[in-house]
């Protein structure tokens, strides 16, 4: 780096710190911070609001203890960096990245620690973590073959939520069932307009919609027995079969936008928030990608996703991305009083205000865009995405089985069938 | 060319050397250099050429997340590669994308060099040719994506011209086409080019006598440009093999979204230990990947050596 950059820098990091400075101004003192110098590597980069949230209460932090935080800003795929760290011997005390990446990653060798006992520490407002962070969001999250599945304090969350336009005409109430989904979608078709938008190779997307149909079909845990079960058995039942047929009724009656078969994410992502298509079933991270898109007469809004009547379930997903502690950590400690600080209005509080995401405070602001999800989220249950699959499993089975299906070359029937021979070969595989 | 290649030959080999039982100094000192000169470069090609090898062949005999212990598993990887039918699908991409692109690409590259040999203005439409080689495949990948969707540049165009009903390009089983049809474009200049120098060593005065034999340019291809400039096209085939086992970045990101692997329809081998390895929310399965690697080394080894043997011609003198 020449001078010129290392002054500005500098410049940069006594302006954040005056920031801090100027945040930390009144309350403080309380916290259960009592200093322990650590090393954060974060799933940032620098210049992300996030990681400007994050660094203005390390600096406050820094400053309230007399602890010396080293920050890497890694960027996403810091885990590359953790695991080969691990290797080397050389370990961060603080990572953060979603629970799945978390999970897959580290809690399935038992790299991450126990984190109990973080909730019940006091944080920068004086509070009990448990008391203003929202614990539910990552009590079903999974082990990952790991010992336990506490190793995530969640500070920020992605839902996948039904979107829309709150001005559509197509569109006068959430629909409260699936029935009047498609109900929606009839009219919109009607009047010579997609209703289900949709991109061919965003098959991870498409997915949601089995998700949620299979789970309000099947209930909770159910997509988890579809992939776990090595006979394939599973994949004859009546619920699957039905959640196919369901999915290939979307196709059928005519309901997808044209051209969502060919087309690349995020072009269809594009034209729904130019207004061609009505249902979005994507996560909340849509506002922020669509932001510059949307037209004038535009209102995000969301709806939990509805009920088909086969079952009780009607948990909203929800992807928690929060702090973790490897258990190679030498300074563990003080990584979570950290953590405990963070979690408070004051300083998480901050990832609504000026980052633009949902927090997991339990009633934290939401951004105007998200305020819909914000309300689907105090209203229904939290719940994992697929029940917590993923990975080689979708690429190698799911994934091809349901691309035909939702691209309208397979049946129903044809989509079972596929789906358990890729499975059962699969796990044949897997040995 | 020929000529001065033998004698470097000789004189880097000292197997070559015995044959002359001559002492001469010059051959004395020859030999003491030659450890102290070969040895630096031997050192580097072990420690970072043959013991990773050694190393990923013990891993894949093993199960490994990365970090943490190993745990030895015998052929399970290699069994599990056997039985993996998206491994087979990665095979058989490479395999296409090695013969199908390759022979397209080589057939293009002849083709232009049959018409560029004497055209005026060669240097620069070689220039214009060679082109797409210096961009990144990623920025094709990324785009594709713009100009072939639906409602992208390229069905605009069709739709001027009087065709509403396009092709759908971006369907996922129109994927893997559309990345070789790529391919075939970025790499049909590189080799033209390289080609193409060779062809410029050739003297003039064989094609006036092929001419004056009655021969007419695609007879001169046959029995002067391409016999002459054999050891050239030769060593194309080789980079050709070598680079296309390791096609990786266009299908990464061709179709494959944020948050998001491509579509296992697309996987090439290089495709599948990578994310043997690294797929953002799997286990990483180090010990598979490793299996994969050795795998698809052997294949190019193999393809390598054969297609040296297909190709070996007594140089031509020029």
């Amino acid at each position: 780096m020449n001078l010129k950059g290392v002054r500005g820098v500098a410049v940069a990091l006594v302006a954040v710190g005056a920031l801090a400075l100027a945040g930390c101004s009144g309350a403080g003192g309380g916290s259960d911070a009592k200093g322990g110098s650590f090393t954060y590597w974060s799933m940032w980069s620098e210049k992300e609001p996030q990681a400007k949230v994050i660094d203005a209460a390390i600096k406050a932090y820094e400053k309230e203890t007399g602890a010396k935080v080293t920050v890497q800003w890694q960027g996403r795929n810091v885990l590359d960096q953790v695991t080969a760290g691990l290797a080397a011997g050389k370990t961060p005390d603080l990572v953060d990245q979603g629970y799945d990446k978390l999970g897959t990653a580290l809690n399935s060798q038992d790299a991450l620690a126990d984190l109990s006992d973080v909730w019940g520490k006091t944080n920068a407002d004086g509070k009990k973590v448990a008391d203003v962070v929202n614990k539910s969001y990552v009590e079903k999250i999974p082990a990952y073959g790991g010992s336990s599945n506490k190793y995530l304090i969640p500070y920020t969350v992605s839902t996948v939520s039904l979107f829309y336009n709150a001005n559509s005409p197509y569109v006068k109430e959430a629909p409260a069932s699936y029935d009047d989904l498609l109900k929606d979608c009839a009219a919109a078709k009607a009047a010579g307009v997609g209703c289900i938008v949709s991109d061919s190779d965003a098959i991870w997307a498409a997915e949601y919609w089995f998700d949620y149909l299979l789970n309000r079909n099947a209930g909770d845990g159910a997509m988890k027995k579809l992939a776990e079960d090595k006979t394939g058995a599973e994949w004859d039942s009546a619920a699957v079969k039905k959640t196919a047929e369901q999915v290939h009724q979307l196709i059928t009656d005519g309901y997808m936008v044209s051209g969502y078969d060919a087309s690349q994410y995020p072009a269809g992502e594009t034209a729904w928030a130019q207004g061609q298509g009505v249902f979005y079933l994507t996560g909340s991270w849509v506002t922020a990608e669509t932001a510059k898109t949307i037209g004038a007469d535009w209102k995000y809004a969301s709806a939990n996703f509805p009920s088909t009547g086969g079952s009780s379930a009607d948990g909203v997903s929800v992807l928690p991305f929060g702090f973790a502690v490897p258990t190679a950590a030498k300074n563990a400690d003080a990584a979570k009083a950290f953590i405990a600080y963070f979690s408070s209005e004051k300083y998480e509080g901050k990832i609504a205000t000026e980052a633009s995401n949902l927090t997991a405070l339990k009633d934290g602001q939401a951004p105007a865009e998200l305020a819909s999800v914000q309300e689907v989220l105090s209203k229904a249950a939290p719940r994992v995405t697929f029940d917590g699959e993923g990975g080689n499993y979708f690429s190698k089975v799911f994934d091809p089985a349901f691309g035909d299906l939702w691209l309208g070359k397979t049946t129903a029937d044809q989509f079972v069938a596929n789906g358990k021979a890729a499975h059962v070969q699969y796990w044949k595989a897997q040995g | 060319m020929t000529t001065s290649s033998t004698t470097l030959a000789a004189g880097g080999s000292p197997a070559r050397g015995k044959r002359f039982p001559t002492h001469s100094p010059m051959e004395r000192v020859r030999r003491r250099v030659f450890w102290p000169f070969v040895l630096p470069a031997l050192a580097g090609m072990v420690i970072f050429y043959f013991a990773p090898i050694v190393f990923v062949a013990w891993l894949s005999l093993n199960k490994w997340s990365g970090f943490g212990p190993m745990r030895f598993v015998g052929t399970a990887n290699y069994q599990q590669l056997w039985l993996d039918p998206t491994f087979t699908t990665s095979i058989v991409n490479t395999f296409k994308i090695l013969v199908i692109v390759g022979v397209i690409t080589f057939v293009l590259a002849f083709a232009l060099t049959l018409v560029l040999r004497q055209m005026t203005g060669k240097h620069f439409v070689r220039s214009v040719l060679f082109f797409p080689n210096l961009i990144n495949a990623l920025i094709f990948a990324i785009f594709a994506g713009m100009l072939f969707n639906p409602n992208g540049l390229v069905n605009t165009a069709l739709h001027w011209v009087g065709i509403t009903d396009a092709p759908k390009w971006l369907a996922p089983d129109n994927q893997f086409t559309l990345i070789m049809a790529i391919l075939i474009w970025s790499s049909t200049g590189y080799f033209t080019s390289i080609i193409m120098s060779g062809v410029d060593q050739i003297p003039p005065y064989y094609y006036e006598a092929a001419s004056l034999d009655g021969a007419g340019p695609i007879r001169q291809f046959f029995t002067v440009t391409l016999p002459l400039s054999w050891d050239v096209v030769s060593v194309c085939a080789i980079l050709w093999t070598m680079s296309s086992v390791k096609v990786f970045e266009l299908i990464l990101v061709f179709g494959g979204t944020r948050a998001s692997s491509p579509n296992s329809q697309n996987w090439t081998t290089a495709i599948y230990v990578y994310l043997s390895a690294f797929q953002a929310n799997a286990g990483r399965a180090f010990g598979l990947a490793a299996a994969a690697a050795l795998v698809s080394l052997a294949l190019v080894a193999v393809l390598t050596l054969g297609l040296r043997r297909l190709l070996r011609r007594e140089a031509i003198e020029l």
